[in-house]
């Protein structure tokens, strides 16, 4: 018999005793046995249960999803606040008390709902830089020495003179300008440094976020949300009383600690 | 208009460096002695330790390879350090170490290393706090985008290049001290990303020019003081336009409407139709504004119902983030320049709508 379709030659191939099979046994009625692992062994299955092997205790198995989604205690306590930026600043500058609490708000607190400190964090990072240079550039590095004035004093002696063909070119505007690299501001500014900074404050304490992992805050950065507080605090004194209070918080509260503990 | 024309034997000399060595008496070549820490930007004083220089100069000739090599009689320096109204106070020798890169001089006491780091710097304190002062509202994103836009290395080398200042083709010890001088890299190297090669290999055109402009600004910090960067940054960096708005990009802007109106305690945001023609025909326009409340937020228009929605939500949005202060603001680093002077402080933003 020539087959129509090939539909058809199919359904004409299969074999009868697969038809009578389904028509007796239809899958959908009679689910096929499972395994459970989070029901108590209930009375169907209760004959079964001697057979039926648990891969682990029952108790231990959480019967709810594996990512903690516990809420992350944050310090609500503005005397708490208060005292941690007496600790870092070293006395009341006179910022309001809604951008103290911006100031530590990083943005991953509430989805967002409370204002952050990105924005100040970045503007605090290049007060930061800009004054860290300046420091380099202002300071005489300890890898030269003490200074010593009667050799300036006296005039070049002549070999040093024969021995660069080129002269440099020297300028008391100049002061330690090659000291100012990548390199020397990534050594003051190391993140290291900085958490420890924000430790000695207790940034950590009162700083408001939501970490990644609620069991294991180191993993989920604290430390570097703590050193973007510092840079959002410093943000946000240039913001509020003017850049000259924020050079000076740079040079006494922040590179007076980090260098003259390292 | 003025053209010139090349002598013959110059042209000569040129093309076919054989036949100009066998044209007879002209200015010799300069021989490799002569050539000696020739990128430095001082000139040499002859003395006795040099050894003599070749027969055809005289014993006090000023041992360079070209005159022009040193900083103070470089026509071109010159003209630069008048063209840019630097003041007296800024020596010449300091734009003539600006526009050595590291990679032509490894030397940080001879390139402008530091000068660039610390232009850099600076140059981002005052394009943050411009921007921050005068549209306080703006998403971080579009800030770093501003900030790129402004003070990144395109801008700055194209600031470079309207000063008139030209690269040399190579840095080797006879070019014009007025030129900028830097190790090519050769064509095909991929400069983004971890393949980029070491600073010592050579650095793109753009990044070099860059960098002497960052050193100009350092340069002016050091020699004539803040207010003069200040106003320096002013001139060459804040006269040029940027369209910020043209920086926003809005994936949902619907959303992020709704959910800056919830947040700011809005009305939540309603989009009614205010006009529309040919609703029937090929190139329908529609009309559409926000309200929260009885107050029209923002319009938009566009060929669909959808397209004018989502455009008045996102002009609605850039209202929002674009928001500028009636009056401005002092910059912070007004206090840089006049320590006692009174401060006004700006006004700090929330931050931008997490959707």
């Amino acid at each position: 018999m020539a087959c129509p379709t090939r539909q058809t030659a199919t359904s004409i191939t299969s074999s009868s005793r697969r038809l009578c099979f389904k028509i007796t046994r239809p899958r959908l009625l009679v689910p096929t046995q499972r395994r459970c692992l989070h029901q108590e062994p209930g009375p169907q299955t209760a004959p079964g249960a001697a057979t039926t092997r648990l891969y682990r205790p029952i108790r231990t198995v959480a019967p709810f999803p594996v990512r903690v989604q516990k809420p992350f205690l944050v310090n609500e306590d503005p005397v708490k606040l208060d005292a941690m930026y007496q600790k870092l600043l070293g006395g009341n500058l006179g910022l309001s008390d809604e951008v103290k609490w911006q100031a530590i708000t990083h943005k991953s607190f509430d989805h967002g709902w409370h204002p952050f400190n990105e924005k100040l964090r970045f503007f605090g990072k290049r007060i930061v830089l800009v004054n860290t240079s300046l420091y380099l550039l202002n300071t005489r590095p300890e890898a030269l020495g003490p200074p010593k004035t009667e050799r300036l004093e006296s005039p070049p002696s002549p070999p040093a003179e024969e021995s660069n063909v080129l002269k440099r070119f020297k300028h008391p505007d100049y002061k330690y300008l090659a000291y100012i690299n990548p390199r020397n501001v990534k050594e003051i500014l190391d993140p290291r440094n900085l958490s420890r900074l924000a430790r000695m404050a207790g940034i950590q304490q009162v700083m408001r976020w939501k970490p990644a992992q609620n069991d294991d805050l180191i993993r989920s950065g604290e430390s570097v949300i703590a050193a973007e507080c510092i840079y959002a605090i410093i943000g946000a004194v240039a913001l509020q009383r003017g850049g000259d209070l924020a050079a000076r918080v740079v040079r006494e509260r922040m590179l007076a600690v980090i260098l003259g503990g390292s | 208009m003025k053209r010139m024309r090349c002598r013959p034997s110059l042209c000569g000399r040129f093309l076919c460096p054989g036949a100009a060595a066998a044209a007879g008496p002209g200015k010799p070549f300069p021989t490799p002695q002569a050539a000696w820490r020739a990128l430095s930007t001082v000139s040499t004083r002859p003395n006795a330790a040099v050894p003599s220089p070749p027969a055809e100069y005289p014993a006090e000739t000023v041992v360079l390879v070209t005159p022009s090599r040193d900083p103070l009689s470089s026509a071109k320096l010159a003209a630069l350090h008048a063209r840019l109204s630097l003041h007296p106070k800024f020596p010449v020798q300091t734009l003539a170490r600006a526009l050595i890169d590291q990679s032509a001089e490894r030397d940080r006491f001879f390139n402008n290393s530091s000068l660039a780091f610390l232009g850099n710097t600076l140059l981002g304190y005052y394009g943050t706090e411009h921007f921050l002062c005068t549209y306080p509202r703006l998403p971080s994103v579009v800030l770093q985008a501003a900030m790129a836009a402004s003070v990144g290395p395109r801008p700055l080398a194209s600031i470079g290049r309207e000063w008139g200042v030209e690269s040399a083709f190579e840095p080797t010890p006879n070019v014009d001290a007025g030129l900028l001088q830097f190790k090519r890299l050769p064509p095909g190297t991929v400069v983004t990303g971890s393949l980029r090669p070491p600073r010592s290999q050579g650095v793109t055109d753009e990044e070099a020019m860059a960098d002497f402009v960052r050193a100009t600004f350092a340069g002016v910090y050091l020699h004539e003081g803040v207010a003069a960067s200040k106003q320096f940054f002013r001139q060459h960096v804040l006269s040029r336009k940027l369209e910020l708005d043209k920086l926003f990009n809005f994936v949902q802007p619907t959303r992020e409407l709704s959910r800056l109106c919830a947040r700011e305690g809005f009305d939540s945001p309603v989009a009614r139709l205010l006009s529309e023609t040919g609703r029937m025909t090929n190139t329908p326009v529609f009309i559409v504004g926000i309200y929260s409340g009885n107050e029209c937020l923002g319009e938009g228009q566009g060929g669909s119902l959808n397209e004018a929605r989502i455009k008045a939500a996102a002009n609605v949005l850039k209202g929002w983030y674009l928001y500028r202060p009636f009056d401005t603001a002092d910059v912070p680093s007004k206090t840089d320049v006049y320590p006692d002077a009174t401060f006004k402080p700006t006004m700090i933003d929330s931050g931008e709508v997490i959707v």
